[in-house]
């Protein structure tokens, strides 16, 4: 009996031949150098374009990434395997048992790589937020997604968070990305007035994308007004000095139109005073 | 009924408009040419055989052409309607409305000065029309010279689209660079009628103005020029002198960066610029950023100065173009 089962297990596997180890290596290697010149070439030559164009060529990374092991993972199995229903049962259940037991975190991650090169909640050059982190995706690997945030610190976040966690897109694939800069007045000042001004600046300044709205909220507050102008660059890239632009050239305009801008007065100093 | 050969001069509506096809056989050298000057190291400057000027073209038929187009409305005193004539940089427009304007003796709209345009202080605007003047005709010459685009810097157009689109002003023709009514059709956006441009040369206009020889020749300047009659021309002298050379452009620097865009942008935004206005339109770079910008672009010979503005040259206009185009910038529609 237990020289049957020993039988049946050493059954699954062929006799792997020096020409099929040849075989599996050639498929192997050539398939890591295809992803490795496409993880090479294609960022090159997405640092050259610009807008979708862009976009869509860093989006091809991921895609031809997991075709291509898929496709080597198919052409090697039948070398290792007699592909016949019973062995194929048996050999997953293996797999199964021992990526539930060791490997669980580490597969799960590989898993959302995958379904998020399927869904897409995140693909290269858009601008996450994960976990209160936020920065452009540059790149997606198997088990985890590559954050560069504005003050130039790479993330790496697993494809795991992807189960259970928030994930905000600010652009979602498009070049077009909303930029927020806020102004904080004085209750009294004409919101009218501000809201042309405020118009005006972002209709005025270099970074603006012209075929996107631009629009200016206003809130009551405690302390004041708060504004907020709303408006999109022309590439996402350009996001922290749009808002510079915007504040910059804002605060000047407002103080033109003698606008009293609202401020806070800290803890200590009230109780200063009082 | 047989059908009008077409004319090389031809006034036609912007929507009328037909840019030269390209081939694909160009548009795949391009993209080759673009590839190659990626791996290679950066070329030499070019040579002085290559900065020669442009070949002049006379612009007189496109002035008569003009006549046949706008007489029956000029001489209708009943019709208080507006004309629009949009273009391009370069393409001959405006000295062809200048000369037919000059003929009929129109009376010229004032423009406002630039420098004092962005003063927040200063409210009053130069009036459109002397109060002297009768109700003849007015052409205003460039609208794009009639702002900055600078917080402050749009009221007077805007004021001039409110006066000229109810009728206060009465008849008039409006010029105005493409790249400008890009822009100022965001800025007051009321659909406009009776716009009017220069058709795009095709092989055969270029054949016949003598800028090209040769079915090859004649496709890549049609295609190259986009159909702009001072591009063409500004090609041509160099095809004269090397018929088997390809259309070399001048090239971009290798370092571009938003400062470069940003720069080429705003000249043919405002048909040219001066340094004090470049300040005021792009606060974001510094000055002395500003200023490498100019020489560097200068050097390449992809903007010029003339009269103390800056301008793109001829020349420059197709790369610059594409390079806007491929940052994702608002084009004009030529």
């Amino acid at each position: 009996m237990e020289t049957g089962s020993v039988d049946d297990v050493t059954g699954l596997f062929k006799s792997l031949d020096g020409f099929a180890i040849f075989e599996i290596a050639v498929i192997f290697v050539f398939a890591l150098a295809i992803v490795w010149l496409t993880q090479r070439v294609l960022p090159w030559v997405a640092s050259h374009l610009h807008g979708k164009r862009r976009l869509y060529t860093l989006a091809l990374v991921p895609m031809i990434r997991i075709l291509v092991l898929v496709v080597a993972l198919v052409m090697i199995m039948p070398r290792i395997i007699e592909p016949t229903l019973q062995n194929m049962v048996a050999t997953l259940g293996a797999a199964g048992l021992a990526i539930g037991f060791a490997l669980k975190d580490y597969v799960s991650s590989l898993i959302a790589g995958v379904v998020a090169i399927h869904e897409m909640p995140y693909r290269p050059g858009d601008w996450i937020e994960v976990d209160g982190s936020y920065g452009e995706v540059t790149h997606i690997g198997m088990r985890t997604v590559e954050l560069v945030t504005n003050d130039d610190t790479v993330i790496w976040v697993p494809h795991l968070k992807l189960w259970d966690n928030l994930i905000h897109n600010a652009n979602n694939g498009g070049p077009s990305l909303m930029c927020i800069a806020e102004f904080y007045t004085q209750p009294e000042a004409d919101a009218y007035q501000i809201r042309d001004a405020l118009e005006e600046v972002a209709l005025t300044s270099p970074y603006l994308q012209l075929g996107k709205p631009i629009a200016v909220t206003a809130a009551e507050q405690p302390w004041g007004t708060k504004y907020r102008l709303k408006a999109y660059p022309i590439d996402p890239r350009q996001q922290f000095q749009f808002i510079t632009d915007m504040t910059a050239r804002g605060k000047k305009r407002l103080m033109e139109l003698d606008v009293r801008f609202a401020k806070i007065e800290s803890d200590e100093a009230y109780e200063l005073k009082h | 009924m047989a059908e009008e050969p077409k004319k090389t001069w031809q006034w036609v509506t912007v929507d009328d408009y037909e840019k030269p096809a390209v081939p694909t056989v160009i548009k795949v050298k391009k993209w080759w040419g673009k590839f190659i000057r990626w791996i290679t190291p950066e070329q030499e400057q070019e040579s002085e055989d290559d900065q020669s000027s442009a070949l002049e073209l006379s612009f007189d038929d496109a002035a008569d052409a003009l006549e046949q187009c706008f007489s029956e409305w000029l001489e209708d005193d009943e019709d208080n309607s507006l004309r629009w004539i949009i273009a391009p940089p370069h393409s001959g427009v405006e000295e062809a409305v200048k000369k037919w304007a000059e003929k009929h003796s129109l009376r010229e709209m004032n423009l406002p000065d630039r420098e004092p345009l962005c003063d927040p202080g200063d409210s009053t605007l130069p009036e459109f029309l002397s109060k002297s003047d009768d109700n003849k005709p007015w052409i205003l010459p460039q609208l794009a010279h009639g702002f900055l685009r600078q917080t402050n810097g749009l009221r007077w157009v805007r004021e001039f689209f409110s006066t000229v689109l109810s009728g206060e002003a009465g008849k008039g023709v409006i010029v105005c660079d493409s790249w400008a009514w890009a822009f100022l059709e965001k800025v007051w956006p009321v659909p406009v009628s009776q716009l009017w441009t220069l058709q795009g040369l095709d092989q055969r206009a270029l054949e016949e103005l003598g800028l090209a020889r040769g079915d090859g020749r004649l496709r890549a300047l049609a295609a190259l020029s986009r159909g702009n009659a001072g591009v063409a021309a500004a090609y041509s002298d160099r095809y004269q002198r090397s018929s088997e050379k390809p259309f070399e452009t001048p090239s971009m620097p290798s370092e571009i960066n938003d400062a470069t865009a940003f720069v080429c942008y705003a000249l043919l935004l405002h048909r040219g610029l001066n340094k004090g206005q470049l300040v005021k339109v792009l606060p974001i770079i510094s000055g002395s950023q500003l200023e490498i910008q100019l020489q560097v672009l200068h050097q390449r010979g992809l903007i010029e100065l003339e009269q103390e503005l800056w301008y793109v040259t001829a020349r420059g206009y197709p790369v610059v173009r594409e390079l806007l185009a491929s940052r994702g910038f608002w084009l004009d529609r030529f």
